[in-house]
């Protein structure tokens, strides 16, 4: 499919060079031909779980850099799974950052509390995944949640992933896979690196905004280098931000290289990365200070709360076929740093000092993962494979003071944690129509934590250990009873585990038993998903597809950082239903429109799951020249969202555009965000907080809001060498 | 919920490109009055019955907190810990056994979503029907009331004579066992700022809310059954066998009294106190 693909794609552009073959692993290479009956049966097989979805290859001008440019995607194995290509990836507006381009995944919300350095919070299918707790994550397939951070169980820093070298965005929404793990309740987000064929070359980029951002990026990925993948890229930034205590700045640099490709040996690729930022935490404003003029709209509270971020990582990956059996190994370490000092209630908590917080968190872990796929008989192919980690984290939190004083060590763990993952299933392909696939995971977490506060505070420190294991079973099937359709269902259970600190909660209050706080022990949090969803293409320029989804949380656990106590929440169900229509009127022209629905209700109560939004509706289009012109608009529509305690956060409607422009060697770009200049909550929040000590002290919940950027123009030049 | 959202949505996209309105919760203001109801006679754990003529205690900034999503039970989801084996016992035991129930008012799982700021010197007995003030309660469904006690000056119109000054609560009282009646005075001082957190209080308040909260002294806890008096041997103390004693005295009574006085139990919030 893919070589017809590139058939397509000539005879479309016949003076366009010939295209590299699609560089999705999952892809049987053109030079690795079946050699015999089984291997011809896996590739049937492989074949399908291939195919692609449609004619879409297109030609570029090749005197100004653009050649054909295939867009091959796997076919889908769920309804909601979606492959978001470097294409898109280049013409969407809003590309500050990757955590900018989740925006480009339908039904996710993102929320930024803080200025571009510090990870956004996430909502998907009715989850408030808030930094990254119930939405897993990968940089070529190397994990990014951060299992235990001190600021978030889960937390996810994207900004180091510069934009321009992700060609791919994979989504999987749900837990219906068996490659999906810790974090993926809600779904999971892997980030592929590579530069495709139009795009390589060397080249510098320097971006001005609106902010006083200035941006300098160079990228080299040369032709001739055999592998579409591999790029080195530099990017430096700095950014005033639109509001108070909103600037930041970064460096940021990866490489992704093919070391070695041989038949004999397979393939070794290797990843490196380093990343170094810092960034202003303005938190959020009271709404009432707003409105009555005490503040401004892009005001804040602090112009000293900050955060500072750091990241190594380094990663080889080893892909190896043997006849019909394919390996994939992937060996990685990381390490990792991030200081917070933020502010979110004022004096509330201590009406002489303040309330604000420095957290500290720093890794350094070591990974492995191991898959193997081979053909056991026609049309079955076994799946299997396990993964390791290990992290070494020690992380703090103080209260301090306005010149950063210690005022109350509240945490101080030296923490080491293994996860380990084993999973094993079957895809079944008994006809040309049918697609099963079953499996099951199992997932084990086994953490040991030295309290040192504990130690010096009450000699009890620990160590403190504790281990858990989790199977999940994991099934889905995908039907096409007819050309045109396809049919789809799953199921899947999925899984969060509980923070180190969950481990050294404290074993009574007040004297009292912990026994009677319902979750008083750590454990995984699961979920139930399941899924039911339909795609259909009357046509080859349209696609529409349409999912109903349900998850069900019984046992969710919650770690109270304030009384160290773990709680169980009660239990919760979301309901919900996705809906998307493409339309891709001619080669050069796409036009999309994504609805999600979502009922995410507490059962007992019936109350609604703050936070995640019922309504998120986008609709975007995107032009891709030939005579290199790009182009992207993308109007977002959010609707009001529940919040605590009975408040309600506003909807918004937000227009971006973007357009670019390529002619020889240079090529601009511009990007336009909020184009009607619209003041907008980014994030909204309902909870206590005193910051004028002049008004009365209140403790009852107040809304806050992060307002989100106004009308910002951001102007590129980028020059090929 | 979901339609009123896809139609604010629709509304938004096609006339108010921008935000739409933020709601804060809806609130109430209810009247807080002392609720001498809660003084009763009470039997100690020795047998002796006490009877309190007046009981003050100085506090500050009542809270009242709901348990949220924090509350029930219901495991559905088969969990694993430590090994299937354990794992399976577990789950089959909290099929079994009732569930336990976070505890309201705690900070984990006890959001405070209403208050009476504010400084009082409160006569439990005396003051029956006094009122506090109005208190600012968001609309929700409430499981329990918070407060900090403070130390009594002069701020607190108690002068310097007084045996309440600088203490947190002062009891006068009879004790009675047998044929025995010892008249009793007590002072206990808290630390300032030192909480009582979780005391019950059970109410859904809606928009229409009118109730008049009772804030009441609980000498008998009427969960345990246990009393503040607990552990005072009354008799023992009246080393000079003239009939009254001063508690405070005895260190040991002190602590029990100070540690009697610092548990939830003790006190209550009777949302029906206007009767």
């Amino acid at each position: 499919m893919v070589v017809a693909q590139a058939l397509l794609a000539l005879l479309l552009c016949a003076d366009a060079p010939a295209p590299a073959p699609a560089e999705d692993e999952r892809v049987l290479p053109a030079e690795d031909p079946p050699e015999n009956a089984l291997r011809e049966i896996a590739a049937r097989a492989l074949a399908e779980l291939t195919r692609a979805d449609g004619p879409v290859g297109e030609c570029h001008d090749d005197e100004r850099g653009y050649s054909t440019i295939v867009r091959s995607q796997r076919s889908p194995r769920t309804a909601s799974e979606e492959v978001i290509d470097a294409q898109t990836i280049s013409a969407t507006p809003r590309r500050r950052s990757a955590d900018d381009l989740l925006r480009l995944v339908p039904g996710v919300l993102l929320s930024q509390h803080g200025a571009e350095g510090k990870g956004s919070q996430l909502f998907m299918r009715g989850f408030d995944a808030a930094h990254g707790t119930d939405v897993e994550v990968t940089l070529a397939g190397i994990p990014v949640n951060e299992l235990s951070n001190i600021h978030g169980q889960g937390y996810l820093d994207l900004n180091f992933i510069i934009p321009e070298v992700v060609r791919r965005i994979e989504v999987q929404k749900g837990p219906y896979q068996l490659e999906q793990g810790n974090f993926a309740n809600a779904g999971s987000i892997g980030f592929e690196l590579g530069v495709p064929e139009p795009l390589r070359g060397t080249r510098v980029s320097y971006e001005l905004g609106s902010t006083i951002r200035h941006r300098a990026l160079l990228l080299h990925a040369p032709r001739v280098w055999p592998n579409k993948r591999s790029f080195m890229a530099v990017e430096a930034m700095h950014d005033r931000g639109f509001g108070q205590n909103r600037s930041a700045r970064r460096l940021s640099s990866m490489a992704q290289v093919q070391l070695h490709k041989s038949k004999q040996l397979g393939q070794f690729d290797l990843l490196v990365a380093g990343y170094l930022a810092d960034f202003g935490a303005p938190g959020a404003l009271r709404a009432d200070d707003v409105e009555t003029g005490e503040l401004g709209f892009y005001d804040a509270y602090r112009d000293d709360t900050r955060g500072a971020s750091l990241r190594g990582l380094v990663g080889l990956r080893h892909v190896l076929r043997r006849g019909t059996t394919r390996v994939d190994q992937l060996a990685y370490g990381q390490y990792r740093y991030l200081q917070l000092v933020e502010d979110f209630t004022g004096y509330l908590l201590d009406p002489v000092d303040g309330d604000r917080r420095l957290q500290k968190h720093e890794f350094g872990g070591v990974g492995y993962r191991f898959r193997v796929t081979r053909p056991l008989t026609e049309g079955l192919v076994l799946v299997a494979g396990f993964n390791w980690q290990f992290d070494r984290v020690d992380q703090l939190e103080h209260q301090v003071d306005a010149e950063h004083r210690t005022v109350d060590e509240r945490w101080d763990l030296d923490i080491a944690q293994h996860q380990l993952a084993a999973l094993a299933g079957l895809r079944w392909l008994p006809a040309d129509w049918a697609l099963i696939e079953a499996g099951v995971r199992a997932d084990m977490f086994y953490y040991w934590v030295v309290d040192v506060l504990g130690a010096l505070e009450r000699g009890a420190g620990g160590p403190f250990k504790d281990a858990m294991i989790l199977p999940s079973p994991r099934l889905l099937t995908r039907f096409r009873p007819a050309e045109r359709w396809s049919i789809f269902t799953a199921y899947g259970r999925g899984l969060r585990a509980p923070e180190a600190r969950a481990v050294v909660a404290q074993a009574s209050s007040e004297g009292e038993s912990v026994d009677q706080y319902r979750g008083g022990e750590p454990r995984i949090t699961t979920s139930d998903a399941v899924e039911l969803g339909a795609r259909w293409e009357p046509h080859e320029v349209v696609s529409t597809g349409a999912s109903a989804f349900g998850t069900w949380i019984g046992n969710e656990l919650v770690f109270d950082h304030v009384s160290g106590i773990n709680l169980e929440r009660s239990r919760t169900r979301r309901l919900g239903g996705e809906l998307d229509v493409r339309v891709r009127p001619a080669p050069w022209v796409e036009l999309r429109t994504d609805l999600t629905l979502v009922h995410a209700r507490f059962v007992e109560s019936g109350a609604s799951v703050p936070g995640a939004p019922p309504v998120l509706w986008t609709t975007s289009g995107y032009l891709f020249h030939r005579a290199g012109v790009r182009a992207g608009a993308r109007l977002v529509v959010l609707g009001p969202r529940p919040l605590p305690q009975g408040a309600r956060a506003s909807g918004y409607a937000l227009l971006d555009l973007s357009a670019g422009y390529r002619v020889g060697r240079l090529q601009l770009d511009l990007q336009v965000d909020n184009v009607l200049n619209r003041r907008w909550k980014e994030g909204e929040y309902n909870y206590a907080s005193w910051f004028n000590r002049d008004d009365p002290r209140s403790a009852i919940p107040a809304l806050h809001f992060a307002a989100g950027p106004p009308l910002t123009v951001r102007l590129g030049a980028t020059l090929w060498l | 919920m979901l339609t009123r959202a896809l139609a604010s949505s629709l509304t938004i996209a096609c006339l108010a490109p921008g935000c739409s309105g933020s709601q804060e919760a809806p609130r109430v203001t209810l009247a807080v009055v002392v609720d001498g109801r809660g003084i009763q006679e009470a039997t100690t754990d020795l047998g002796w019955r006490v009877q309190l003529a007046s009981c003050r205690t100085v506090i500050r900034d009542v809270e009242f907190t709901t348990a949220g999503e924090f509350h029930d039970g219901g495991t559905t989801a088969l969990l694993v810990r430590e090994g299937l084996g354990s794992s399976a016992l577990a789950w089959l035991s909290g099929a079994i056994v009732a569930n336990a129930r976070a505890h309201p008012g705690h900070a984990a799982g006890g959001d405070i979503i209403g208050e009476l700021p504010g400084r009082f010197v409160v006569d439990w007995c005396a003051d029956a029907g006094q009122s506090l003030g109005d208190a600012t309660l968001t609309v929700g469904d409430y499981n329990g009331a918070n407060f900090f006690f403070g130390l009594a000056g002069e701020n607190d119109g108690i002068e310097p004579e007084d045996p309440l000054f600088g203490q947190t609560t002062e009891f006068v009282g009879t004790a009675v066992k047998d044929a025995q009646t010892v008249a009793f005075t007590a002072v206990v001082a808290q630390d300032e700022g030192r909480e009582i957190v979780g005391a019950p209080f059970e109410l859904d308040v809606t928009t229409t809310s009118a109730n008049t909260l009772g804030l009441q002294l609980l000498p008998t806890d009427p969960f345990e059954g246990d009393t503040v008096f607990d552990g005072v041997d009354f008799a023992a103390l009246d080393e000079d066998g003239d009939g009254a004693v001063a508690l405070e005295l005895d260190e040991t009574t002190l602590n029990l009294l100070r540690r009697a006085l610092q548990d939830h139990d003790y006190y209550l919030v009777d949302p029906d106190a206007g009767g």
